[in-house]
This record gives structure tokens, sequence and C-alpha cells, in this order.
């Protein structure tokens, strides 16, 4: 390694492009390599389950930063996948048979689906839902009264019936708990989701586990313990997030399947000079503010950022208080917070509050209610108390 | 070069008007306020004349970004670039835009 060596960036989703973006910001002067694994120009990932997936944006439409912005501020692209850190000597191996020497590192590859039961088979009718690759394979399949079983009643499996189903597939949604959206905002919205969802024409079912998943010549069989099977033309699995870090063993980081990347409240890893940002990041701050089981795109970009300044030895900012917003057939949902216990009363075009035992406001989920949320995103992180909430009100 | 656009006051109602090379543009009144912005948010491109209007501030309602329609700054995420906005006011009973080029 040398100093004249870049700062390698693997990884190019919010995280990534992020940081390398807010190094440049900082006034980080040296090489930036960012290392893109997908075929596309670094894009948004919310769009994928959204407005990618109802075929209403293009990828054009949807990119983190205008394409010249990378030669502009002088951060190197390469396509390929990183294979293996050599962290002794620095390098990182890739793909395209190509070796980068780094002077700094930064993980910021994400996660990875998990399957719906780890028997099924690799099948051209399964997909995941993560990247714009799946929704160009789901989209060449999918055609008015195609029958599409999504697997996981989660947040993007609701958003991906809701796209599917205005696409006009016939859709199913198969949930393992006994509603929809059931770790979501405390389980507030489920009732109103399956409403709009069933009043759409998706077929819900909850409370159904899948046992086996098997291929016919026709169709996807998946089978229900106990409640029969389904039969669909394709399954598409939305039941969370795994983290692929086999590629960093033997590399000294610390890792595991399932929580991702070890680090210290600045990023860093067990091995010093290697970073993890992003969703992959799992550390005291990342963990607590704006991960694990809240693995959202302002807390992945925000992540980005504060690695960045960690890098260069700047303050690292606070995270934000995480925030999220979705459509789901039509009506918009904005949170900011968290959502634990009891909110006040949750209704289309109000806003529902958190407010803990002191009366302070820590969470607010609006429905159809953009304006009332302009005010619980600002009491929330004010952590004003519930008084001014009400004042505000009257 | 200089152009102005001629539109018709309608109070609280976003008028989206030709820009020609500046592309749409909203035009927003607002009591005394009058306001003229690019209509195509600058995360997404979604219509700003979509969004909701709330005091000085527009709502994107694809993905919620905010913007100062006085100054075109940035309030909320996840748009990072400022939005156009050009100097507008009323002239009888019309709104006139400045639109630069």
């Amino acid at each position: 390694m040398s100093i004249e060596d870049p700062i390698v960036i693997v990884g190019a989703g919010v995280a990534g492009v992020e940081c390398a973006f807010a190094l440049r910001d900082y006034g980080f002067a040296g090489r930036i390599v960012l290392v893109n694994g997908e075929s596309e120009h670094p894009y948004d990932r919310p769009a994928v389950s959204k407005e990618l997936l109802e075929g209403t944006a293009k990828i054009g439409d949807v990119l983190l930063r205008p394409v010249d912005s990378y030669d502009d501020r002088n951060i190197e692209v390469v396509q390929a996948r990183a294979q293996n850190v050599l962290s002794a000597n620095n390098e990182v191996r890739l793909s395209s048979g190509g070796v980068l020497s780094y002077s700094r590192l930064v993980l910021a590859c994400g996660g990875a689906g998990r399957p719906l039961v780890e028997s099924a088979p690799r099948s051209p009718r399964i997909h995941g839902l993560r990247s714009a690759s799946d929704v160009e394979a789901i989209r060449s399949q999918v055609a008015p009264g195609v029958h599409v079983a999504i697997a996981g009643g989660g947040l993007i499996g609701c958003e991906a019936a809701t796209s599917l189903r205005r696409s006009g597939a016939r859709v199913t949604v198969l949930e393992r708990s006994d509603r929809l959206l059931a770790e979501q905002w405390a389980g507030v919205m489920s009732g109103l989701v399956e409403h709009w969802m069933v009043q759409s024409g998706v077929e819900v079912r909850t409370s159904v586990t899948a046992t086996t998943v098997r291929e016919s010549s026709r169709h996807i069989r998946v089978d229900l313990a106990g409640f029969g099977a389904v039969e669909a033309d394709l399954l598409i699995c939305c039941v969370g997030t795994n983290f692929p870090v086999e590629w960093l063993r033997g590399c000294g980081v610390s890792a595991s399947v399932l929580r991702g990347v070890e680090c210290d409240n600045r990023g860093e890893t067990t091995v010093p000079g290697v970073f993890v940002a992003g969703d992959l990041a799992s550390g005291p701050e990342f963990a607590n503010v704006a991960r694990r089981t809240e693995l959202h795109w302002e807390g992945a970009a925000a992540s980005g950022r504060a690695v960045a300044a960690a890098l260069m030895g700047a303050d690292v900012p606070t995270l934000p208080v995480p925030t999220y917003s979705t459509r789901i057939f039509g009506h918009s949902i904005q949170f900011i917070g968290r959502a634990v216990g009891a909110p006040t009363a949750a209704a289309v075009g109000t806003t529902a509050y958190w407010v803990d035992a002191h009366g302070t406001a820590v969470g607010a989920l609006a429905i159809d209610d953009p304006r009332g949320f302009r005010t619980a995103r600002r009491t929330v992180r004010e952590g004003s108390g519930a008084d001014s909430i009400n004042n505000e009100h009257q | 070069m200089t152009r102005i656009i001629r539109t018709p006051v309608v109070p609280g109602v976003p008028v989206v008007v030709d820009g020609e090379n500046a592309g749409p543009v909203t035009v927003f009144v607002d009591g005394d306020d009058v306001f003229a912005f690019e209509d195509n948010c600058t995360h997404h491109k979604c219509a700003l004349s979509d969004g909701d209007f709330d005091g000085e501030v527009v709502v994107c309602a694809c993905h919620f970004a905010e913007f100062s329609m006085r100054t075109g700054e940035v309030l909320e995420g996840p748009a990072v670039d400022a939005l156009r906005v050009f100097p507008a006011k009323i002239v009888g009973d019309e709104v006139e835009v400045e639109i630069s080029e």
C-alpha cells in the first residue's frame, strides 16, 4: 500500500455513492474508486419495488446522481463485483480479474434477499426483489392475468403487490404472521393496508407458513403447512434480508450472515483501515439509530456520509431520526422516529403520534396527511412534548 | 435573453405554464405572494404542481421532497439539487414570470 492508493468503496448503492461524494465535500483530493457490482449506473433502490416494478419510471429516471457528476467530482466507477479482500496486502480482487490496491476500504454492498425456504429450487419463475435486474426479469414475465404470489407481507411485499396489481397481474400475498405489516409501525397500518389490498383485488393470506416450494412445467407451487397450497406463475420473495459476507472470509473482518459487518461508532471494522457503511454495517451507533429492523434509504445515505467524515478525521455527524415514506394503492404513508407501543388514533387523513412516558413525541405516522407530517416531523426531531402537539392541533 | 410569460391570476391553485427551454413552470399565488419555479422535482422529475402547497413550501407528491418556493432551496430530501425559481409579480389580473435564458 502507498498513500497514493485510492480509497476504494465496494458497492454503489446510496451508502457508497454518498460516501464518495461526501469525501469530496470534505476536501479529499486523492483517488476514489467506486466498485459497482451492477450493470446500471448507480440508482435509487427504493424505486425497485415501486415505480420501476410498476413500469412508471425507467432506470434513467431514478439515478442517484446525474451520470456526469462522477466524472465532475473525479470519482472513478469500476463495473465489477468484489470477490475477496486481502487485507494483509490492502488489496481487493475483482470479478473482472483485476486487483485494486487501497489506502482505505469501505464496504457498502448492502444485503441480499432471504430465500422463502432453503430448499427452494433455482427457477426463472422465482425472484427476489432487490435490484433493477430483478425488476427486468419480473417485468418480462408479468402481463395482465398472470398470477404472482408474493411471499412476505412487509413493506416491500405490500409495495410489490401495489405495483404488480397496477400492472394487471393477479396477486396473492402470503404472510406468515396473522397480519400484514406486523413489524412495521407497531402494526398500526395492518388493517387499513389489508383493506386497500382486498378492495383492489389482491388476495391476502395471513397466518400461512411455506413449507416447500416446487416447480412444475407450468407453475410454482408453494405448500402452506395445513392450509393447502398456492400455485402461481411467478413467486417473488420479500421475506427479509441476509448479508452475503462469505467473500469477506479470511480477511479478518468480523461479520455474520444475519447481522452484517461489525463496526465501531465511526464505521471502522475489526480490521483497521477497513470501514463499513449502509445496511451492511452492524455497530453500536448504526445499530441503535438507523439499522437492523429499519434498513432504509435515509439511514444508509447518512451512514455513508458519516463514514466519509470518519475517514477524513472530521466529527462524525449524528445520524438523523429515521424516516420512511411510501405509497400503497395510492395512499401516502410517512413515518418518522420510533413506534413502540400504542399510538394516538390512526386514520386516513390524519397523523398518529407515539408518545413516551415523559410525554415526549418519539414517533409519528401520517396517512394521506403531508401537512400533518411536516408538523409531526418537526415535533419528533425537536423531541418536544405532547403538549405542543395538542397546541398545534387546536 | 429574458422572456416574460403571462398567465391569469388563480389564487391558491398551482398553474403550469410552458417555459419553453426552461421546461414547464409552476405559478402559485397565495395572497400577496407569487411564486414561480420549475415544475419538475429535481429528485425524480415528478410534477411539483401535483404536490402540497403549505406556506412558502412545496412538498413533492412522489417522494415528499420539500423546497422553498421563494429561494428554491431543498428543505427536506430526498432531493439534493435546488429548484430553479423565477422572478414573478402580479400586474393587473395577470402574473408575469420572468424567464432568463
